[in-house]
């Protein structure tokens, strides 16, 4: 019996050492995490400049459809009557007709403001973020539409399903409170 | 016998650890394959071929149609080489980066400037004088590479991209304010040319992009690119519209895209070198505006094809022998094309 | 391996030929910008203002019709103090679990809980951020300095193990959502087998070892990536993780919690932690009177039989002898785990996407891979032929298009290799440690255990040995005809 009481008083002193010990540990790599530690959370967005427009922003991202879509940054658009990001490579006719348009799920929006320009607008209920108008946009024009993850639909994950396949490496957490990388913050109007 | 439940006969114990290291490296293995392969099927969503951008037929020249070919290259000792003149001695004016570089007809570095700034434009009049063109304002240098003063900014909306000479004018193209500015030798401004007016019937200039070309005729005729309306035009002095030629087409023999030519040229019969962006090309007009054929195809800029968005465009120059001068900014040269014999 | 061999011709060759397509850039300032920090972006707006960034950009076009350009819309992320709400909510869970665990001492209650927390931080914040997961943060923040760790993310992490130190794992109980999916599909359970689940056991481990190693080198987040219920959560997902859930909770109808258990990483350190706490949950050692019930109705195992009647020291093949001969072979196992870490380095670097890159780019700069033609790209151990518009050969391409130096990337990804050495061999040692520590505390003589008890390291604080025990339910209807709610008992 005093055998036993001194074995479970020895455990039970050991057992109190080793939780001291995982405490100190927990502590030093707290404190070594904790002096770079933020207040404002990160999220997750995607560098314009870098993307590659390979539509795996359309097919991984957990979310269906995407929670990356296409924006226009108008100051840069050239408003042009023929944007390559809206037509077909080889349109019959430069009108709003389906089937001159470039993008499958028809979410760009073509409006006359004067001749000879016209405004082009990203819809983006239907935008599900293949890319297909970045592509046009760049090849040939200033590259105004660009692909950014829309915080309004994305849900943060932790390890983001699209940065994991990106081939360029384009995403990458950001402060939240600087949540887009917008190829020109000059904002007009 | 098993009077303990709870006591773990020790070799299978062991037994199973090995068992559970090898599931341990086979999992393992499989993650890594998972990670590294990317070859196995995607799981996720896949996209029909709608979704995929085809740029069409045309990235492909017909070589038939191809009646130039290469003869030289002629790497500048620039960084990237942006715009090209030709001098009535045939020399090459390149510049880029920071610098104006002097070649002589077979490609050898005569003298090398430096710049106060990041040349946009240049040109070379008969006499041996040189305009550079910077974003906002122009230079004008002698031959031996003294600057005349006298030039003044242009103001933040100015974007200069391109120069021409005669005698008594300079006229640099601004594709910031839509228009060509025109000078007199000394820096006195004397008008604007081509600012949308249809009173008198001048179009305006369409210009998306940064891309603005200019050049002037021995008699004085001004030609213009207008790359929104996929048209050449051509201007009085004073400022008068005279006739345009030009329509949209990624076919080869229009041009394509948004906004085209980008950059050209007047050979010595007064027929037309254009370049375009996008599908990156030369080709060959006739005065009239008719199509000729093709200097150098898509093919032949195999850089653009997997460049970065918005990669520098070609510009083009000819010499008093019709050899078409192609500056190439993604490869750092200047590539030279001559007619071919049978073309 | 490639990589290293042919690292060094390489970096003398790449010098040259990466470098000339630096240059390739848009004419204006657009590019350029591409490389500059969020501060000085923020310095520059305040410092010129709208006018003088303008100036540098290709002005558009001047419209007659007064036009103003509308905004580019920046709808933003959920609110920075939602996520304080959700680590609130997470501390109210936590201590609602110690009370219903010790307090409450009731299995309906701890079900209750369970399920609210499900279907919060479940199906409502759909998994992310969790526990589970910011191992994986914390791990990167320690790996890589520039990482700043959220202090939301933090206190999921450190809240539910200092709570295990105190009083055992009750956060699996009633707060984890991926416990609680599992916990309400387990309807038939199965009993495992002493050794088979002690050997299950150190899996986590070794899954605790290789996120760790992945998230410290900036690799990938394992433990996210094969979550195996958060597609549930999402109500969306690709087929194989989709699948991957239902195995596991298929299997969780006769195996209890067979994630937790047997992967959950989280679930190793918090079994660390809870070894040592400082109370744990019992039933009633008092008045046991050794019915074995709750040692059927616990699903996992956890609860162990009293030793007494064994005597203290005295178990079979037992010995302070034996003991320290395991300590030796522990040891050993140490060094094994060591080597094998560092010897597999290399082949969990492909890991991550730089080395593989790098491999990609020096196959085809030293020829050994064709790139221009088609099929492209031959990847180096398996021989797998890829096409233009798989991942390798796009990343290849987008490489080419930043123009960087070839010789930078493949210093990089060098860098990264020493990297995983180094964590190869702590992992390794590590992993080899739990394995030797597991084997001597089979050696070791037994506690005293005069009852049947939890085993406070398994324990996940379920509480369905509260509803089985006779003793327990006498004790509560006793205490409820008092009126007052039941105490833990001791």
């Amino acid at each position: 019996m005093a055998e036993t009481l001194f074995q479970a008083t020895r455990r039970q002193f050991l057992k109190g050492g080793f939780r001291g010990a995982i405490l100190f540990l927990m502590g030093a790599a707290a404190s070594l995490v904790a002096w770079r530690s933020r207040a404002d959370k990160l999220v997750w967005q995607l560098d314009p400049y870098q993307c590659i427009m390979c539509t795996h922003c359309a097919t991984d991202c957990v979310l269906e459809p995407s929670a990356v879509k296409c924006v226009q940054m108008h100051p840069m658009c050239g408003y042009c009557k023929l944007c390559t990001g809206y037509f077909e490579p080889e349109p019959n006719r430069l009108n709003t007709g389906a089937e001159n348009q470039l993008c499958p799920t028809g979410a760009i929006l073509r409006k006359q403001l004067e001749d000879p320009y016209y405004e082009y607008t990203i819809d983006e209920e239907l935008c599900i973020g293949c890319a297909k108008c970045v592509k046009g946009c760049v090849l040939f024009g200033n590259g105004s539409f660009f692909l950014q993850v829309r915080h309004d639909r994305c849900v943060n994950c932790n390890d983001c399903a699209i940065a994991r396949v990106c081939p360029a490496d384009a995403f990458r957490r950001v402060p939240a409170g600087q949540p887009y990388l917008l190829k020109d913050r000059d904002r007009h109007g | 016998m098993n009077e303990n439940p709870n006591r773990i006969p020790r070799r299978e114990f062991l037994g199973e650890k090995l068992g559970l290291g090898g599931l341990a490296a086979w999992a393992g293995g499989r993650v890594a394959a998972a990670q590294g392969g990317g070859a196995s099927p995607r799981p996720g969503r896949v996209l029909g071929p709608e979704f995929q951008y085809n740029i069409g037929s045309a990235s492909r020249t017909d070589p038939r149609q191809v009646i130039y070919e290469e003869t030289a290259r002629h790497p500048a000792g620039l960084k990237e080489p942006r715009r090209i003149a030709v001098d009535g001695q045939d020399r090459l004016h390149v510049v880029g980066d920071r610098h104006w570089v002097v070649l002589d007809r077979g490609g050898r570095e005569i003298s090398r400037h430096e710049l106060a700034d990041s040349p946009r434009c240049v040109a070379a009049a008969g006499d041996g004088t040189i305009g550079i063109g910077y974003r906002d304002r122009i230079e004008m240098l002698d031959g031996a590479g003294r600057s005349q003063s006298g030039w003044e900014g242009l103001g933040d909306r100015a974007v200069l991209t391109s120069i021409a000479l005669t005698d008594e004018d300079v006229l640099a193209a601004d594709a910031g304010n839509r228009l060509i500015w025109r000078f007199d030798r000394a820096g006195k401004l004397r008008g604007q040319i081509g600012k949308k007016d249809p009173a008198r019937g001048v179009p305006g200039f369409v210009i998306p992009s940064p891309y603005f070309d200019i050049a002037v005729t021995h008699d004085g005729i001004i030609w213009a690119a207008n790359p929104g309306q996929h048209r050449v035009e051509a201007y009085t002095i004073e400022g008068g519209f005279e006739l345009g030629w030009g329509e949209y087409s990624s076919g080869v023999e229009g041009f394509c895209g948004c906004c085209n030519p980008i950059n050209f040229a007047l050979l010595p019969d007064g027929s037309f070198v254009t370049c375009e962006k996008g599908l990156v090309r030369v080709k060959v007009y006739s005065a009239r505006g008719k199509f000729q054929g093709v200097v150098a195809g898509p093919e032949a800029f195999p850089g653009y094809r997997d460049a970065a968005a918005n990669p520098v465009g070609l510009d083009v120059a000819c010499d008093s022998g019709g050899r078409v001068l192609v500056v190439d900014p993604l490869a750092a040269e200047v590539r030279v094309f001559t007619r071919k014999s049978n073309g | 391996m490639i990589l290293l061999r042919t690292s060094a011709r390489l970096q003398g060759a790449a010098e040259g030929s990466g470098a000339c397509k630096a240059g390739g850039s848009w004419p204006w300032r657009w590019r350029g910008w591409r490389g500059w920090s969020l501060v000085l972006w923020v310095g520059l707006a305040l410092a010129m203002g709208c006018g003088a960034m303008g100036a540098e950009r290709f002005p558009p076009p001047e419209f007659e019709s007064g036009y103003t350009f509308p905004a580019t819309t920046e709808p933003g992320p959920r609110a920075g103090w939602m996520e304080g709400i959700d680590l609130g909510l997470f501390i109210l869970a936590l201590a609602a679990s110690v009370y219903v665990v010790y307090w409450r001492r009731s299995r309906a209650w701890i079900l209750g809980l369970a399920l609210v927390s499900l279907a919060y931080f479940g199906f409502y914040r759909k998994g992310c951020i969790c526990a589970v997961g910011s191992i994986q943060n914390v791990a990167l923040a320690l790996g890589d300095p520039s990482y700043a760790l959220p202090w939301t993310v933090l206190g999921f992490f450190l809240l539910p193990l200092l709570l295990a130190l105190v009083c055992g794992r009750t956060f699996c109980a009633g707060v984890c959502p991926l416990g609680a999916i599992q916990d309400v599909v387990l309807v038939r359970p199965l009993r495992v087998k002493p050794w088979l689940e002690k050997a299950l056991g150190t899996l986590p481990f070794v899954y605790l070892g290789a996120a760790v190693l992945f998230a410290a080198t900036g690799s990938a987040f394992v433990i996210c990536e094969y979550d195996p219920f958060v597609s549930f959560f999402r109500r969306s997902g690709t087929w194989d993780k989709l699948a991957l859930g239902a195995i596991f909770l298929a299997a969780g109808i006769w195996l209890g919690r067979p994630y937790c258990r047997f992967l959950c990483p989280y679930g190793a350190l918090l079994r660390v932690a809870s070894f040592f706490s400082r109370w744990k949950v019992t039933l009633t050692p008092q008045d046991c009177n050794q019915c074995r019930i709750c040692e059927v109705a616990c699903p996992f195992g956890a609860i162990e039989p009293p030793t007494a009647e064994a005597g203290p020291g005295a178990a079979a093949g037992g010995g302070r002898g034996r003991v320290a001969a395991w300590v030796g072979v522990a040891l050993l196992l140490v060094l094994a785990g060591a080597w094998l870490g560092w010897q597999s380095s290399g082949a969990l670097s492909r890991v991550h996407r730089i080395v593989r890159l790098a491999e990609t780019v020096i196959m085809q700069e030293t020829g050994l891979a064709p790139v221009d033609t088609e099929p492209a790209v031959v990847m180096p151990p398996t021989g797998v032929v890829l096409r233009n518009e798989d991942t390798p050969v796009l990343a290849l391409r987008a490489f080419r298009q930043g123009g960087r130096p070839a010789a930078e990337l493949v210093a990089e990804a060098m860098r990264i290799q020493s990297k995983f050495r180094i964590g190869g061999l702590v992992v390794g040692g590590l992993v080899g440690l739990v394995f030797g520590v597991q084997l001597i505390a089979l050696a070791w003589p037994p506690a005293p255990r005069p009852a049947y008890d939890p085993d406070p390291a398994g324990c996940v604080a379920c509480g369905r040995c509260y509803t089985y025990c006779p003793k327990e339910m006498v004790r509560v209807m006793r205490i409820q005809r008092k009126g007052t709610a039941p105490k833990a008992p001791g």
